[in-house]
């Protein structure tokens, strides 16, 4: 290995190193730089032993490397045979170079290694040998350390957003990565040689002002320069979670006549929350179907294990999905939501086949087949529209139909309710008729208030401990929607009947659904799978109130312990009454067209920079044009004709092509004769110079056919170049920079 | 007054046709003979320093002999008296005056061979002709008349039985050159003709004096730009700043540069001095007017290097001034 070798070699390495160890707060341990460093030297003995070969061998030797090697660096620890290339260490080491970035980024730090070692080890293998195989190669300086930033910039982005140590191993990073590339620079084009120490301290100073003035004005519109550290681990978006959502059963007596409120704008009984048009009167618009009760709260599940496949899940959609529910008459409609309405739960009817938003980000609307329940993380807010296309068949509960044979929905939470349930079913002779019996104990002996004076004591919620006093033996059952449809679900379930919760409305001949109109009402399922509609009318009689005398309540007394009920917070709007975040996203949001958020992302992230470059190569063409221009127009005969000169060695030197400075003009066409296309330049050198130093001077008329002798030979020069290489000439900044930077010209 | 394109021309051919007469003489130098024949056109004489057996005798020879003119060679050895190269004042009993008796350098081409191996003060003896063209025998001064020239040769001065030329002396030269080994083809070529003892024999004259002359007269009107002069003044400046130089270039160093330029210039067809002539000229020009640093050629500094360093340092115009 030659001595210069030996010196990339090292430097890589160092910086290799210095780079993985940012991995210090992703990994336990120190494994990671184990795995990192084996695959930074693995790399760079192949490209050690690779150099002059075809780059193809340099890739065969990396995956060879990758898989013969990589057990044993990176899956020693999975077990004894794992550190052979056999068919399952070949397969893990596979599979972990394809998904093992995305369970690195998902998997909360610091992570133990194991098959996750494979990611530092491919790090290194690839930085190795691609920043070697670059020093070796190119002559350049910049490549190889770019190769070596690359890494940095990747271990940062698979990094944690708080890392320890950034202060020091960026500065020994920055130090090393500088004093390599003053050495490569100095290898390759003799800087020494190239100018007095004053000028290339000036140029020097110039540059850093250059560079912190481009920062000034460039910096702040890169990404990944906010005040928080940019890393991937941020911006993977985590599985969807309806879960996260609050239960809008839990915010019902917002939409009540008797809600206490001290601001009056927050009181919707009589406000307007959407309207639907194109819809049948009567036809049930769902805001949620809540199929899962913990003790606290019915709420929508992420699963709730009713099908085999994903179709009770939220899965994202497109504006058409095929509905297995979709059987019954299919209609059209278009729901606006109203200024008093908002949130994730978007109100649908059943079996939806199509849906089309005006508005919202539609993107990232998701369904739920199972339930007929959408949700849009993104928020309604007023004004929103959307159109859809629904089938709104809507089956109601009799005593002839047969019930869902399988599990029920809830668990044993509610256990303690199945000697009521039994006791208000009283011994029917099928699921639905105790069900149905329950419905009418309910509706018999319930009473409704929404906690407005004098019934303060009877609070909202519907957790266990509030369905308790609910139906404490000696009071008496007093509530809203909230508790009747809760404490029905629960009962039914418990008389074996599988229930869930629907919070929704029943669309009225004019299609506006004010804070009055919203109800909650029980689902049952049927012994086909289906549910079928258990009206709020079959349980809760509306138009009963509580006795003031009535007789107060005994503790239920059950060998559990009951939870203490759930906090219901002041709903800040209607929509979603626990999520004021999501309403004040959703509120802040302006009005009119808005980017879908993908749109955006690709924009500030693949966009934005390459706009940036775009800009960057058009100023460079521009300033080209600007300056030929300026050449072969202003000043006097001999600055045009000395112009024409500059301009020649300028494209040449665009081209790559340096002619020495401080030469004469033959000495320097001499130089550039040896280059393709550029046969004619002794000539026109020797044409400039004798037309310069003749002792009449130059004229108009030989300064102009000078520049045409100059367009031809620039035109030579780009005919015998490739296209590729006419792109990068036009692009190259090098000869707008001072002459003496780099020694020639 | 100035030189037309036809008789840049005429210059140029006459030139090139001298410069294949002289090599027949001596072959593969076609760039020594350039240096020689512009010495000439320059009315400028000519050092050629060289290890022996090069051909430095047969170049001056042969350079003597393409001239239709008057030619003498002078063999310098320790014992030449200075007399024996100016001439000399004798009693003629028959007539009883003093009659002077011209000495060899009272010829066109005068051929100094191994200047060197005289004593310092016979190679005096060349300085008031060198620089004046005329010599002074005992009160009496006597024109050598047009042209003139010297060519001197001498071995390097670390050769036994030499004598350093004292540095007036050498300012005296315009040019010095070497003329060196010739390659493979120019040997193998000379040993196939080994039964021409005397190659020099084989140069004709194919120009008068007079021709010579004019020619001269000619090179003096090639127009050089101020920007030009301003070069040659820098390249001259600098080289009495260089850290390696105890003593720079003279004026007279300058104006021989310009004045070969000029010739140089001709001598490729053209009316104008461009930057490339001078720094062709710049080495056998200046090279024997500088005097290093002791130190600097303890260390192994050359004069070509210090030459090349000068060239380096001092950008090439690239704008005429006016």
């Amino acid at each position: 290995m030659k001595q210069h070798h030996l010196v990339d070699a090292l430097l890589l390495f160092l910086l290799g190193t210095i780079a993985f160890l940012g991995f210090d707060d992703t990994y336990a341990g120190w494994t990671y730089l184990v795995a990192g460093v084996a695959g930074l030297l693995l790399g760079i003995l192949i490209a050690f032993v690779g150099r002059g070969q075809p780059v193809v061998v340099l890739a065969v030797g990396l995956l060879a490397a990758f898989f013969v090697l990589g057990g044993a660096v990176a899956l020693h620890g999975l077990g004894n045979l794992s550190i052979l290339p056999v068919p399952d260490t070949i397969g893990t080491l596979a599979d972990n170079s394809v998904h093992g970035w995305k369970r690195l980024l998902t998997t909360l730090p610091p992570v133990d290694g194991g098959a996750l070692l494979t990611i530092p080890y491919i790090l290194g293998l690839v930085t190795g040998c691609l920043g070697f195989a670059l020093a070796v190669r190119m002559k350049a300086a910049l490549p190889p350390v770019l190769v070596a930033f690359a890494l940095m910039a990747g271990v940062i982005l698979l990094g944690v957003q708080d890392p320890s140590k950034t202060a020091l191993l960026g500065a020994l990073f920055g130090a090393v990565a500088i004093t390599w590339l003053c050495i490569r620079g100095l290898r390759a084009r003799a800087l020494a040689a190239g100018g007095r120490r004053l000028s290339r301290t000036v140029i020097g100073a110039g540059l850093c002002l250059g560079a912190a003035g481009l920062a000034f004005l460039v910096g702040p519109l890169l990404p990944g320069l906010a005040p928080e550290r940019t890393v991937l681990r941020g911006e993977i978006e985590p599985p969807f979670d309806v879960g996260k959502y609050p239960s809008p059963l839990a915010g019902f007596r917002i939409y009540t006549k008797g809600y206490q409120t001290p601001e009056d704008d927050r009181r919707l009984y009589e406000k307007d929350l959407f309207t639907v048009s194109g819809l049948p009167e009567g036809t049930r618009v769902r805001v949620a179907a809540m199929d899962s009760y913990d003790g606290t709260v019915w709420r929508a599940a992420n699963d709730s294990g009713e099908t085999e496949g994903p179709d009770d899940t939220f899965q994202k959609i497109s504006s058409t999905l095929r509905n297995p529910l979709a059987d019954g008459k299919q209609v059209r409609g278009t729901i606006t939501v109203g200024e008093d309405f908002g949130g994730v739960w978007v109100p649908l009817p059943t079996a939806l086949t199509h849906i089309s938003f005006d508005g919202p980000d539609a993107d990232s609307f998701r369904y739920n087949l199972a339930t007929s329940t959408g949700v849009l993380p993104s928020a309604l807010k007023p004004g929103d529209s959307y159109s859809f296309t629904a089938s709104v068949a809507d089956e109601k509960v009799s005593e002839r139909s047969e019930s869902w044979s399988g599990g029920s929905p809830i668990g044993d939470e509610a256990a303690q309710f199945q000697a009521l349930a039994a006791e208000y079913a009283g011994g029917g002779d099928s699921p639905i008729t105790n069900a149905l019996a329950v419905a009418e104990k309910l509706k018999e002996e319930g009473t409704y208030t929404d906690g407005e004076p004098p019934n303060q004591q009877y609070p909202a919620g519907h957790s266990l401990r509030r369905l308790a006093d609910f139906t404490a033996k000696g009071g008496q059952l007093a509530g809203n929607d909230e508790q009747y449809a809760a404490l029905m679900a629960v009962l039914a379930n418990q008389v074996g009947v599988p229930a869930r919760v629907v919070l929704g409305a029943v669309v009225g001949s004019d299609g506006v659904v004010q804070g009055k109109d919203m109800h909650a009402w029980v689902e049952l399922r049927m012994s086909d799978g289906s549910w079928a509609t258990l009206d709020w009318n079959e349980f809760m009689n509306t138009e009963k109130p509580p006795e003031q005398n009535a007789p107060q309540p005994e503790e239920l007394v059950t060998g559990k312990v009951v939870p203490p009920p759930a906090p219901v917070r002041p709903p800040a709007t209607s929509g979603d009454p626990l999520d004021e975040s999501v309403n004040q996203k959703a509120n802040s949001r302006p009005d009119g067209f808005v980017l879908p958020g993908w749109v955006v992302a690709i924009f500030k992230y693949v966009g934005l920079p390459l706009l940036l470059i775009a800009a960057l190569c058009g100023a460079i063409i521009g300033a080209k044009i600007w300056r030929r221009h300026r050449r072969r127009t202003r000043g006097t005969p001999v600055a045009r004709l000395s112009g024409g000169w500059r301009e020649t060695l300028d494209h040449a030197r665009d081209f790559g092509v340096g002619a020495p400075a401080g030469a004469t003009r033959r000495e320097q066409a001499s130089v550039l004769a040896a280059s393709p296309g550029m046969d004619g330049a002794p000539g026109l050198a020797l044409l400039t110079d004798t037309t310069m130093f003749g002792e009449a001077g130059p004229d108009d008329a030989e300064v102009e056919a000078f520049w045409e002798q100059v367009g031809t030979l620039r035109s030579s020069v780009s005919d015998s170049r490739t296209k590729w290489q006419r792109i990068r000439a036009a692009i190259n900044p090098l000869s707008l920079l001072p002459s003496r930077l780099w020694g020639k010209r | 007054m100035t030189v037309t394109t036809e008789q840049a021309r005429w210059f140029h051919d006459t030139f090139e046709k001298l410069c294949d007469n002289v090599e027949k003489a001596v072959l593969g130098k076609r760039n020594v003979i350039r240096l020689v024949l512009t010495a000439l056109l320059s009315e400028g004489h000519l050092l050629l320093e060289d290890y022996p057996g090069t051909g430095k005798t047969q170049l001056a020879r042969a350079l003597a002999n393409t001239v239709q003119g008057s030619h003498a060679r002078i063999q310098f050895t320790p014992d030449l008296l200075p007399s024996d190269v100016t001439g000399v004042t004798v009693y003629d009993q028959g007539k009883g005056t003093f009659e002077f008796h011209p000495g060899p350098i009272f010829h066109s081409i005068v051929l100094a061979d191994e200047i060197n191996r005289a004593s310092p003060k016979t190679q005096s003896a060349l300085l008031e002709v060198m620089e004046e063209g005329r010599v002074t025998v005992d009160g009496a001064t006597r024109e050598v008349g047009r042209p003139f020239m010297v060519i001197a040769t001498q071995n390097p001065i670390e050769q036994a039985g030499t004598y350093r030329l004292p540095e007036a002396q050498l300012d005296r030269f315009l040019m010095k050159t070497s003329v060196g080994y010739p390659d493979r083809n120019a040997t193998v070529e000379l040993l196939m003709n080994s039964s021409v003892r005397d190659r020099a024999t084989l140069v004709t004259p194919i120009i008068t004096a007079p021709t010579v002359t004019q020619m001269a007269e000619m090179a003096d009107q090639v127009y050089i730009d101020q920007a030009i002069v301003a070069y040659v003044s820098a390249l001259v400046d600098e080289s009495r700043r260089h850290k390696h130089v105890r003593l720079g270039a003279s004026m007279r160093g300058c104006l021989a540069l310009v004045r070969t330029a000029k010739v140089w210039a001709l001598a490729e067809g053209r009316s104008q001095v461009l930057p490339d002539d001078i720094k062709s000229l710049a080495e056998p020009v200046l090279c024997h007017r500088l005097i290093l640093d002791p130190e600097a050629m303890f260390n192994g500094v050359t004069v070509e290097d210090v030459i090349g360093d000068l060239l380096t340092s001092v950008p090439a115009p690239q704008e005429r001034v006016s």
